[in-house]
Parts: structure tokens; sequence; C-alpha cells
């Protein structure tokens, strides 16, 4: 009896091992899929292009030791705040024919949203600088 | 067919488009609201009518207004120009189950620069560039 109840238990542990370990994999699989690897594409295009090119070495290596530490944030806040249900049907989404077109345009998307908040902050501080110049008058 | 049947059916298939086409517009509105953060917009707007005196608050906010909808102009251009009108449908739909909902809230925060973390990659980004600029 106390043999089969240690076997039990082994069962167990190793069964949610298995578990943890396909959690795991369906999160990495669902960070391929969401273009979080094309967003760090698009962020370090934009810091490459700021900086002097006698720096890029230096530069490309500070932001890819920063990217595994992104990714392992990103991977702990969906292994945390969602279920293994939930990720498996984002990564069923995700292979759906319009998922698989999302995923397509992934790139250009990150080039959006990285434009659009680059030219939101332009654009709003031109704004700024008008009331400060006195273009509308201040109260 | 008598003429004024063929205008009244002229008229209803010119409502038709007209109402297919607004709801088009609604959708991808809704997309726009769940790809961009209005919150954001809406304090910034507030903050600045503060600062003006009440006779040019319409002059600021026509200025304000036309800023907010050419940036808007350029998500909706992406979605137009990518997905037809079912498969903007069909991500609204997605992004109202609860999963799509938990995850679509997330997918604000990214692109607002607060995922998984506040301002984690906009702070790396600006203290690369602030140590190796230009």
């Amino acid at each position: 009896m106390k043999i089969l109840f240690l076997l039990f238990v082994f069962l167990c542990a190793g069964f949610s091992q298995v578990q943890a370990q396909d959690f795991s994999n369906d999160v990495d699989q669902l960070i391929q899929y969401v273009g979080i690897y094309n967003q760090l594409e698009v962020a370090k295009e934009y810091i490459l292009d700021k900086t002097l090119p006698k720096n890029q070495a230096a530069v490309k290596k500070e932001f890819e030791d920063y990217k595994a530490v992104y990714i392992a944030d990103i991977k702990e806040y969906y292994l945390t705040k969602y279920t293994q249900a939930e990720i498996q049907e984002l990564i069923y989404f995700y292979n759906s024919a319009l998922g698989s077109k999302i995923k397509i345009n992934s790139l250009e998307y990150e080039h959006l949203i990285h434009e659009f908040m680059d030219k939101r902050l332009d654009k709003y501080a031109a704004i700024l600088i008008n009331i400060d110049k006195g273009k509308y008058s201040k109260k | 067919m008598r003429i004024s049947n063929k205008i009244l059916l002229s008229l209803l298939l010119l409502l038709v488009q007209h109402v297919n086409a607004q709801s088009k517009d609604t959708d991808v509105d809704k997309i726009v609201e769940i790809t961009i953060n209005p919150s954001f917009i809406a304090g910034m707007k507030q903050a600045m009518l503060i600062m003006v005196k009440e006779g040019d608050k319409d002059a600021l906010l026509k200025d304000f207004d036309a800023v907010t909808a050419s940036l808007y102009k350029s998500i909706e251009n992406f979605y137009t120009s990518h997905y037809t009108d079912s498969e903007i449908k069909e991500m609204l739909q997605f992004s109202q189950t609860p999963a799509g909902s938990k995850f679509a809230r997330d997918l604000l925060k990214r692109s607002s620069n607060s995922f998984p973390k506040d301002n984690s990659l906009k702070k790396i980004i600006d203290s690369l560039v602030e140590k190796y600029k230009l």
C-alpha cells in the first residue's frame, strides 16, 4: 500500500512537471506569434539610427542583452496573468487564416505603432510650444 | 419595371451601400480605439485646455482635433488597406471574448510602452540613445 501511494505521488509530480513544461512551450510559441521580436527589431533600428556609427557594435551588444531580459519579463507576465487555456485560445486564433495574416503584417504594424508614438509626441509638443508662444492666450 | 420602382430600387441600393460604408467606419474606429490609447490623448487635451483662456479654447480644440485626426488616419489606413470588412469584424469579435479582451488590453499597454512593466522598453531605448547619441 505504501509503495502504491509513493508511486501515485511520483506520477502526480511527473504529470505536473510535464504540464508546466507544456505551458512554458505554449507561452514561447505565443511570444513568437504576437510580434514581440518585430517590436524589438523596430526599436533596435530606431536606436541605431540615432547613434554614432562607431558606437553601433556596443549598442547592438547592449540591446541584445536587454532583449533577453524583456522577453523573460513578457514570458513571466503571460505565465502568471494568463491560464494555459487562454494562451492556447490565443495560439488557436493566431493559427487561423486571419491570425496568419496578422503575423505576416506584424513588422509593418510595429513600424506603424512606433511611428505613431514618435509623431504623437512631436505633434502635441508643437501645440504646447504654440501655447507657450502665445498663439492661444494663456491663463 | 416602372420608372418609379427603378428609382426606388436605386435609392435602396444607395442606402444599403451607405449603411455598409458606415458600419465599416464604425468597426475600423473600434479597432483603432483598441490599437492606441485614447485615454492618453483625452488626458492631454484636457491638460492643454486648462492652460488657455476661455476665448481661445475653440481654436486650440480645432488644432488639437486636426492633429489627432491625422494620427488616427494612419492607423485606420493600415487596417483598411490590409484587412477586409469581414476580417475587421472577426478581429472585433475575438477582442470581445474573455481571452481576446484580456489580450487586447495588454496589446494596448504594449503600444503605449507600459507592457509588461511601465516604460520598460522605452526606458532602454531612451537610455541607449542618450548614451550613444549622434
